[in-house]
């Protein structure tokens, strides 16, 4: 008896799963990358050569942190969707339904976008604010 | 000679619940590949105009470089990334025939999206040294 072939959507979606880890791994590492770059390169120059708080502490008592805790808080709800999806196509089975991981996929695309389109929204309202209303 | 058996379809259920992602994928599909290939188009007049890259003092020349191959790689890299997700968006239809074909480039664009992304970051880090550096008050 031949051996089934192995249907070549769910292999797909099978080996996507690696790529998808990497992604969220590599989402984890921009942001301490980030953070640490920011504020190592720029906490002992403010604090001692020009006598003033550093950025970390500068950037509490910013009126842009809901900003930045927003761009935080987007990246780690989009990354949960990734996750999702990434689990979805770890724990497909050959044959088993591809309703689940569609719909992870449905949904992951919907968030990023929505992600995204508030992101641009915002680069655009602070870039006319500075360009026109200084 | 043993007739092999036809491979397994997905069910129109599954197929549904691919394309409900279908326009928010197409959407950000081409928002990147426009925003590459703004990058790609606005970096080869700048470089037109002013000899970018090319005829750039000595003390700058090696800065400039690798800035100039990083802009050229990313953007059109980019370009070819984001082509993926355009075409995984295009195979998606109801008759779930190009399923697989469309998982395959969603597969090809989640693997070379790290590395895009790596490349970005060090374009970011490049300009932001390269502003520094031009930035700085000079001694004479």
């Amino acid at each position: 008896m031949p051996p089934a072939p192995i249907p070549s959507s769910w292999e797909s979606l099978r080996r996507l799963r690696w790529a998808l880890f990497a992604v969220c791994t590599l989402m984890a590492l921009w942001f301490v990358l980030l953070a640490f770059l920011v504020i190592a390169t720029t906490s002992h120059y403010v604090e001692i050569l020009c006598g003033q708080r550093s950025f970390s502490s500068l950037l509490l008592t910013n009126s842009l942190l809901p900003v930045c805790l927003g761009y935080g808080v987007a990246h780690y709800l989009v990354g949960r969707k990734l996750l999702a999806l990434a689990r979805q196509s770890k724990d497909l089975a050959v044959g088993a339904p591809l309703r689940p991981a569609g719909e992870a996929f449905s949904s992951f695309w919907k968030a990023n976008l929505r992600a995204h389109l508030v992101l641009f929204a915002f680069v655009v309202f602070a870039w006319a604010m500075l360009s026109f209303l200084r | 000679m043993t007739s092999q058996p036809p491979p397994l379809d997905p069910n129109r259920e599954d197929v549904e619940a691919f394309l409900a992602g279908r326009r928010s994928l197409l959407t950000m599909a081409f928002l990147g590949f426009g925003a590459f290939t703004f990058m790609a188009a606005a970096f080869a007049i700048a470089a037109a105009m002013e000899g970018y890259g090319w005829s750039c003092g000595l003390p700058n020349a090696a800065g400039a470089t690798i800035e100039f191959t990083l802009i050229c790689v990313t953007s059109l890299y980019g370009m070819w990334v984001f082509g993926q997700l355009i075409r995984c968006g295009m195979l998606l239809d109801e008759s779930g025939r190009t399923l697989q074909g469309a998982l395959d480039r969603h597969r090809a664009f989640w693997i070379h999206a790290p590395i895009l992304s790596l490349l970005c970051f060090g374009l970011f880090v490049a300009w932001g040294m390269h502003d520094f550096q031009s930035s700085r008050p000079q001694s004479r």
